[in-house]
């Protein structure tokens, strides 16, 4: 019980480690509004290109935007606990770490999905792509899912931050790079295959084709599964390397490391 | 005053220059856009569509790293406490803004060269110019004129401290009306004379026809024609700027 | 008003105020009154210093003077020019060298920083080789000027900044705490550097919370506080001031403010000042000569524990502790 409880008020605390660090004035710009002009952007570049309906750039994108807060997001949390000097304590605190850290991969989630919902808000607006009634509680989970497989991907991010400077821009760097390799634009069998195989280890490859699966019609395939899979061996990747660090800088007394 | 705008503009674009983080981000995300591009337009397509496709990435970088940086330039010169200098100084402030803005944009000449080489070596794009000369034109003349506009996002900006970060909001609506990826042909009609006061338009078509084949002539005089008409609107901001950061001391210059 | 040309700086009756305003929906505004009107002149050739504490318009004055902020009140002319009206004849004429690590372009090396500035600053491009050999000489950093300024210490950065400000060889300099933030010997250097160039002719004004800089460099000090000039005239002037006074400092532990309170009241004191250094006071009190002062002085501290007692003629310190702190 104390895990749960952990998990859900460390989540909502650190609400404010993920936004602390990063003003409205930025996150909503960067998160809220340049995602919905993507989707426009590259759902018009879909129609000039003639690659795909209106729908597959919806989902694609959607998807895509709930991925932000969790990629760039997490880097700059666990920055921000490090600065606070909180991380350490964290790490040392008897609570359960996995819940610990999951409870902070909550606030980026949220954030995530709610994003991707204004996205596919925009897309019904504007491009007239409405997803069925009956297919939402199961969008939504995929979304939930992609947006937590992302927060693990920051989380090692996170971890490697501890180490390595100026992680917020390497964080940018797989946003940049799931633009191109994650099939919410380019439809992956266009791609060679080195490009694929990165997709693969990647998130989102998955939850997206499961997405469009069930918003045309399909049912929850298998595929949601491995998005789930591809985020839980992330977080682990994630809480590896903070005890890998954190044990370092026990060894060799580099306290600024945590 | 010429002298003034080149030392200007040398100064910043190597203070640019020399910060690992903007160069990387001004290659880096014209390689992926062109990429996408490349593969949404599909590998068996026209050659002059996949360059185009890779010019336009290009452009797409100088607009970013304009409307971030040249939006900012105000906040940097203040950062760095070079802006009272610059105030204090006896020539009128938008001469020394200028350079920094179209420093911003300069540094796009990186995204140019990033991603040439990038569809040369990955995707056999041959680079091959119809009019090379006019297209050596339209580059530092694109770039001149989005730098302008670069201008006035600074002398507006400043008075809304907390907006710098709107620059981010301006990417894609800029680079979807300008039609540097997108064509505007996609686009609903109402957008064309929206692209028509915006100089990346004119400068993607200068450099579009001067490459692929066409009159870049035309484009290449909007572009001078905004440039002088976005000088004149950033002047009227500047003024209004450097009265009430003396006046009122508000918009503090440290 | 009319301008008298003899002076290189006039200033009469300055006044500035900034509104302040709290909140970020609701302001609610209320004014700071940075200067409450002050009059002061500088001759041509003149080291002129502006001594205050932290916050007491030094800056304000400053940014006045080279004209960043403009005037609420009164007048001040730099050359004959006013400051408010005719401000780029004055930024053509004055240099403005403010202390500190920042104001420069630290990833391009000095000598850019110099040309782009002497650009800015409009010195003909045929003078600038030669200015900028000669300013790099002067305040020493010739041989090192193709290095990149983020490797420079801060010495070599103000040492940048003077020779920046000298670019374009205004005859008025504005130094606003120059040597802030240096180690002893770049601070000395930087002094003995600033009075070279009044020799030179320059006319300097200089702002400082430094007493003794003010002492070994100035020739006329303007004592500052709160936004009015309590005092002007030379060190020796500003000294003889209490001049018939002693100054008895005594390292107490423990004192009480009761204590100090009837130190006070002890016939002959002037005023008496507190410091706190680390675990001990240091209590300064500025008495009447002649007055027989230790006996009594120590009769009122008899319950704290006492250190170290002397007894000393004031300095330029003294003098200005008891102007900034009577208002």
């Amino acid at each position: 019980m104390t895990s749960l409880r952990v998990f859900l008020r460390g989540g909502v605390t650190s609400y404010r480690a993920l936004f602390g660090w990063l003003n409205p004035w930025i996150a909503v710009p960067m998160f809220v509004i340049a995602p919905l002009f993507q989707l426009l952007f590259f759902a018009y570049l879909g129609r000039a290109t003639d690659v795909a309906s209106d729908t597959y750039f919806v989902v694609g994108n959607a998807l895509l935007a709930a991925s932000l807060p969790g990629l760039v997001g997490m880097g700059g949390s666990i920055s921000g606990e490090r600065a606070a000097k909180t991380l350490s304590m964290l790490l040392s605190s008897p609570a359960n770490r996995v819940a610990l850290f999951l409870g902070r991969t909550l606030p980026a989630i949220t954030n995530g999905f709610v994003v991707s919902a204004f996205c596919f808000l925009t897309g019904a607006l504007v491009l007239r792509v409405h997803v069925a009634a009956s297919a939402i509680p199961r969008v939504a989970l995929i979304i939930v899912v992609c947006a937590f497989s992302c927060a693990a991907l920051g989380l090692c991010m996170g971890a490697v931050g501890l180490r390595v400077r100026n992680v917020i821009s390497g964080s940018w760097l797989f946003v940049a790079v799931l633009l191109l390799v994650s099939g919410a634009n380019v439809p992956l069998d266009r791609l060679p295959d080195w490009l694929q195989t990165i997709g693969a280890g990647l998130p989102l490859n998955h939850g997206i084709a499961a997405a469009r699966d069930v918003v045309e019609g399909g049912t929850l395939g298998r595929a949601v599964l491995f998005e789930l899979v591809v985020g839980i061996v992330y977080t682990g990747a994630g809480l590896l390397l903070l005890r890998a660090f954190e044990f370092e800088s026990r060894r060799t007394a580099s306290l600024e490391v945590m | 005053m010429i002298r003034l705008l080149l030392s200007g503009l040398r100064v910043h674009f190597l203070q640019l220059s020399r910060s690992a983080v903007e160069v990387v981000s001004i290659t880096v995300w014209p390689i992926i856009y062109a990429t996408v591009a490349y593969y949404m337009f599909g590998a068996e397509s026209d050659p002059d569509v996949l360059l185009t496709a890779s010019l336009g990435a290009t452009v797409m970088a100088i607009w970013s790293s304009v409307a971030f940086s040249a939006g900012g330039a105000i906040e940097i010169q203040r950062r760095l406490g070079t802006l009272e200098l610059l105030v204090a100084a006896p020539i009128p402030f938008g001469a020394v803004l200028a350079p920094i803005t179209i420093a911003t944009s300069a540094i796009g000449i990186y995204a140019l060269g990033a991603t040439l080489l990038w569809g040369r070596l990955l995707f056999g794009i041959s680079l091959h110019f119809e009019h090379p000369v006019l297209f050596a034109l339209s580059l530092p003349v694109a770039i001149v004129a989005i730098g302008m506009l670069g201008l006035i996002l600074a002398s507006t900006l400043i008075f809304y401290r907390a907006a710098l970060f709107l620059g981010a909001s301006f990417e894609y609506p800029v680079w979807l009306v300008t039609g540097l990826l997108v064509p505007l042909s996609v686009l609903p009609g109402w957008v064309a004379p929206l692209s028509w006061l915006l100089a990346p338009t004119w400068g993607m078509r200068a450099i579009r026809e001067s490459t692929v084949g066409g009159s870049p002539l035309s484009a290449l005089a909007m572009c001078v024609g905004l440039s002088a008409c976005y000088a004149v609107i950033a002047a009227v901001c500047l003024r209004a700027f450097e009265r009430l950061a003396r006046e009122r001391a508000t918009l503090a210059l440290t | 008003m009319t301008a008298d040309p003899a002076l290189a700086v006039q200033v009469v009756g300055l006044e500035r105020s900034y509104r302040v305003g709290k909140g970020v929906f609701r302001r609610r505004a209320s004014e700071l009154q940075a200067l409450r009107g002050i009059t002061f002149s500088i001759e041509r050739g003149e080291l002129f210093g502006l001594l205050g504490p932290n916050g007491a318009g030094k800056t304000t004055t400053i940014k006045v003077l080279t004209t960043l902020l403009l005037p609420s009140a009164g007048t001040a002319r730099v050359l004959g020019f006013d400051v408010a009206r005719q401000a780029r004849e004055v930024r053509t004429r004055i240099g403005y060298v403010f202390g500190g690590d920042r104001g420069l372009y630290d990833r391009l090396s000095a000598l850019d920083n110099l040309r782009y500035f002497a650009d800015v600053y409009r010195v003909p491009p045929r003078t600038q080789r030669p200015r900028i050999d000669e300013l790099l000489e002067l305040v020493g950093l010739k041989g090192r000027e193709r290095e990149r300024v983020e490797t420079y210490s801060r010495g070599m950065r103000q040492r940048l900044h003077i020779a920046r400000g000298l670019l374009h060889d205004p005859p008025v300099l504005f130094l606003d705490e120059p040597t802030l933030g240096l180690d002893p010997v770049g601070a000395r250097e930087l002094r003995q550097t600033i009075a070279r160039l009044q020799q030179a002719g320059k006319t300097i004004l200089l702002t400082t919370h430094y007493m003794f800089e003010a002492d070994e460099l100035c020739q006329r000090i303007a004592v500052i506080s709160d936004g009015s000039i309590v005092a002007t005239g030379t060190p020796a002037d500003l000294k003889s001031r209490i001049s018939d006074r002693t100054v008895v400092e005594i390292e107490a532990f423990g004192a009480s403010d009761e204590m100090i309170e009837r130190l006070r009241s002890v016939a002959g004191v002037a005023s008496v000042s507190v410091e706190l250094r680390e675990q001990a006071q240091v209590i300064l009190v500025q008495a009447s000569r002649g007055a027989e002062l230790l006996q009594p002085l120590l009769r009122e501290l008899e319950d704290a524990r006492i250190g170290k007692v002397v007894p000393r003629p004031p300095t330029l310190e003294d003098a200005y502790v008891d102007l900034v702190g009577s208002t």
